[in-house]
């Protein structure tokens, strides 16, 4: 029987790797975090990772944009958009078609995409978790930009189902999800470049205790005001705890403002393994990542 | 306000080789092949992001097309947003 080994979440904004070094005092526990995760899943020997996050209009636009979509690729190219990672991920159809199978029984319509290229909302958290990169990569969409957006309600709703999903799976196979986006950010407003540090850290420890209702009372209107319209991708993060169906461990936040992004990551207990240290490390400074893997998206 | 035009400009300015130089040398002609209003061409040509938002375009779809014509992220609204009487444009 398959289960769920690993559920973790992370920022994923282009920054990140694109200027890794800013702020050393700051950036450096942010990387050593992700390195200690990247370990974690590393030890793990995951068969696959379900990668849950969203698009910025590079890969679905206007005359069709679904609100979840599951990738079926055998291989995800990624876009490589405006300087961020591009490369190529290894997919998985197979456990992709389990999973779409498993969601429609379980009241969830997903589409389907065999091709799916990906952008840094996948490929900056891959570049960071190579681990997780090299186990295979199942990426689910959520719309967390084009309103009407899935309620948070329904997104926790698919976390369990994502769950309850993967555990009826045949076979042996260890599976991870990670989630992508957020904190607080605000994308093509005057606003941009501001960082709501109360709200990250407000949505963090209501994760560390588990607690998904009182997130759930919050508004789409409510996040936008207080955290920026990026903060609507915290949705991704509701999926993750969903799925694990426990409290989480911080494992690093930093209110980055040279990245113009509240940085978190975090890992859900899934009761099947231990967690790593929480913010660790002492400061130093990274080098930038690179494309998740092979030459960069064959973009001009 | 014509959503999709928009947003198809912004993917393709992009996207596709060899627009970006051609909306340089002539934007008009470029902007011909969308559907656009007589305002949102204009907007597009001055580069007018508060404009554009006012009228009601999605702020990422946004970013993308003012990166893309060559506006830095930070600098999409060097005088603000638009007063509560916008959007208005040339009478159309």
């Amino acid at each position: 029987m398959a289960r769920l080994a690993l559920a973790a979440a992370t920022s994923h904004v282009g920054a990140i790797v694109k200027n890794a070094g800013a702020e050393p005092e700051n950036s450096g526990p942010l990387h050593d975090a992700w390195r200690l995760l990247d370990a974690d899943i590393a030890a793990l020997d995951l068969d696959a990772v379900v990668v849950v996050a969203t698009d910025h209009y590079e890969t679905f636009g206007l005359e069709n944009y679904p609100t979840f979509c599951l990738g079926l690729a055998g291989i995800h190219q990624g876009w490589g958009e405006f300087g961020n990672p591009g490369g190529t991920v290894p997919g998985r159809p197979e456990l992709a078609l389990s999973l779409l199978d498993g969601l429609h029984r379980r009241g969830f319509d997903v589409a389907r995409s065999h091709t799916m290229p990906l952008d840094h909302s996948f490929t900056v958290p891959l570049t960071k978790l190579p681990s997780a990169a090299a186990a295979g990569v199942v990426p689910l969409f959520v719309n967390c930009n084009t309103p009407p957006l899935p309620s948070l309600a329904r997104c926790v709703e698919l976390g369990r189902a994502l769950a309850d999903t993967i555990a009826s799976l045949g076979g042996n196979q260890r599976i991870g999800v990670i989630g992508t986006g957020g904190l607080s950010h605000w994308v093509g407003l005057p606003r941009f470049g501001d960082i709501n540090e109360e709200f990250d850290r407000n949505l963090l420890s209501l994760l560390e205790k588990g607690d998904l209702d009182e997130i759930l009372t919050w508004s789409d209107e409510h996040i936008q005001e207080q955290a920026g319209n990026g903060a609507l991708e915290i949705r991704t993060w509701l999926i993750a705890a969903a799925a694990a169906g426990g409290s989480c461990r911080t494992y690093a936040y930093r209110p980055m403002f040279p990245w113009t992004v509240g940085i978190g990551i975090a890992r859900f207990e899934t009761g099947t393994a231990e967690t790593g240290t929480a913010e660790t490390g002492t400061a130093e400074t990274a080098t930038a990542g690179t494309a998740v893997s092979g030459p960069a998206g064959g973009r001009s | 306000m014509s959503i999709v035009g928009l947003n198809h400009l912004a993917r393709d300015l992009e996207h596709a080789a060899g627009l970006r130089e051609r909306f340089d040398g002539a934007p008009d002609e470029v902007l011909a092949a969308y559907t656009l209003t007589a305002d949102e061409c204009d907007a597009v040509r001055q580069r007018d992001a508060a404009w554009l938002l006012a009228a009601g375009m999605n702020p990422v779809a946004l970013r993308n097309l003012m990166v893309s014509l060559g506006v830095a992220h930070d600098a999409m609204y060097p005088d603000g947003l638009l007063d509560e009487a916008a959007p208005r444009r040339g009478g159309a």
